[in-house]
């Protein structure tokens, strides 16, 4: 069995970081991610955009490479049973650092499921995968400081904005700009951003209502206090700000609260040798992730001055994180018909699940939250609508293959 | 920009060789079209882009439920789906 001083889950910046720096101190790595490149949503392979430790962390002879790889069940004795393309592996840890990233808080409205409409960073990951876009007429809608850099990225790649509709207030969203003045960098980000957009319909205070179109997205229908108008559009991009992937950590039976994976300020979880950083200790950004990748590998050396060090840098970097859960979260949501779609892979509608009583009962008797994506996207939408808990998580943590589950079972035979 | 080709329900598409098999298909289409049938018969496609909602499941090379998404392109991969295949 592959045995590791450290495996970390996740090959974002967070998880880069980290790698590089606990094997530029001697330490055996193992970087998993389920995509096919380093880089984490944020920078989407290793390219020009990512930092320089972690273009070095790809190239380290202590660091061992997983891609495309899921982990499918957290296992006693301190180890995982992963599935690569064409394998699958159980692999052994002294530490585990969980860097398993946030995903975008998709909310049912009516029509999302109409082909057309993707996520907002959904949209710009499609993009940058190949999708064709220039010339389409793209609107924009939910709420999170996602918008601003997907908008600025859509139009250099010849989108026309129709609109940004952000359901934040004018006020919350000022208050915001003013707690970027103390950071700079940030500030002049978001300047940048504003300078691509001018032009660019914005309106605050708004929710899309409705999603028109039948085999594809034809517009939307947009609120705005008493007025309801309509608007033409080729694609629509929603998206509500993001949460955690809390599943890997549930799954090890670590604390969690519906924001975060709960950890001490040195980032370890309720778990013995199980940590956690990045956007799966809170949605906190880029720099908060990199600080958090540094300052794990100097607590899992215990290299005391880099803690002092890391540990500052991190309290700075999470008050914009604060700033940001602040600013948006929650958001309010138009009221759903009874026939609107909220699990799509088992087409459970709003009517069907808004008189059941909770998580587990609704998976029962509608089968919501059973389907492939189990429950990633309608379990973080029934929390929000129906106010609902998560369940407790089972392997597999992902649709597997059966030769993968037969490695699970033979050597756990009274696995559940 | 290098090009590969792939066979798309059938037919040879050309597209960028730094594709995912997603940007693939709405190369080949021009936009997003369904790409599966839901449980009650609703056209779908991807939604997600970074393999969390498993609606871009395609059938590649004749296994099924493959992520489209988070699957890059190689020369001469088979992709089916709706009626040509069976996601």
């Amino acid at each position: 069995m592959p045995s590791y001083d450290v495996i970390i889950i996740g090959a974002g910046p967070a998880g880069m970081h980290a790698a590089q720096a606990l094997a530029s101190r001697g330490q055996q790595v193992a970087l998993i991610d389920d995509n096919p490149d380093a880089g984490g949503q944020i920078w989407r392979g290793v390219n020009n955009h990512a930092t320089q430790p972690a273009r070095a962390a790809l190239h380290s002879p202590h660091i061992t490479t997983y891609y495309q790889t899921r982990v499918i069940a957290t296992l006693a004795a301190q180890q995982l049973l992963v599935e690569t393309p064409n394998d699958a592996h159980i692999l052994h840890y002294r530490h585990l650092v969980i860097a398993s990233g946030a995903r975008e808080l998709l909310l049912p409205v009516a029509g999302w499921t109409t082909p057309g409409v993707t996520g907002i960073g959904g949209l710009q990951a499609l993009v940058k995968a190949g999708m064709p876009i220039a010339n389409k007429r793209v609107v924009i809608a939910g709420t999170g400081p996602l918008i601003w850099p997907v908008a600025a990225f859509l139009r250099t790649h010849g989108v026309h904005i129709v609109a940004i509709v952000e359901q934040q207030s004018l006020v919350r969203l000022a208050r915001f700009g003013m707690h970027l003045a103390s950071h700079p960098r940030k500030l002049w980000q978001a300047m940048s951003y504003a300078t691509q957009l001018i032009g660019v319909p914005f309106w605050h205070d708004s929710q899309v209502t409705a999603i028109s179109g039948t085999t594809h997205s034809t517009g939307v229908s947009i609120q705005r206090g008493e007025h309801q108008f309509q608007l033409a559009c080729d694609y629509v991009a929603l998206g509500h700000h993001l949460v955690p992937n809390l599943d890997i950590a549930q799954s090890l039976g670590c604390a969690t609260t519906p924001a975060a994976i709960t950890t001490s300020d040195q980032l370890a979880t309720t778990i013995p040798h199980v940590y956690a950083i990045g956007e799966a200790r809170g949605i906190g950004g880029l720099d908060c992730a990199i600080a958090e990748g540094h300052l794990v590998a100097a607590v899992i050396c215990q290299d005391a001055p880099a803690i002092a060090r890391w540990h500052h840098r991190v309290q700075t970097e999470r008050r914009i994180a604060t700033a940001i859960a602040a600013t948006f979260t929650p958001p309010r949501l138009p009221p759903l018909a009874a026939d609107t779609i909220v699990c799509r892979c088992e087409d459970v509608s709003h009517g069907q699940l808004q008189h059941a009583p909770d998580w587990r009962t609704a998976k029962l008797q509608q089968r919501c939250g059973m389907g492939p994506c189990q429950g990633r996207i309608c379990g973080a939408a029934t929390q929000h609508l129906y106010g609902w808990g998560p369940d407790a998580v089972r392997p597999p943590l992902r649709p597997a293959r059966v030769a993968t589950l037969a490695l699970l079972y033979a050597i756990s035979p009274t696995a559940e | 920009m290098a090009t590969i080709t792939v066979s798309i329900n059938n037919h040879t598409i050309t597209c960028d060789a730094s594709s995912s098999v997603a940007g693939a298909i709405a190369q080949a289409t021009h936009q997003l079209g369904a790409t599966r049938q839901s449980v009650q018969g609703m056209p779908r496609t991807m939604l997600c882009g970074m393999g969390i909602c498993f609606e871009c499941r395609v059938t590649i090379n004749g296994i099924a439920h493959q992520l489209a998404c988070q699957t890059p392109v190689v020369t001469g991969m088979q992709i089916t789906y709706g009626e040509a295949g069976d996601a």
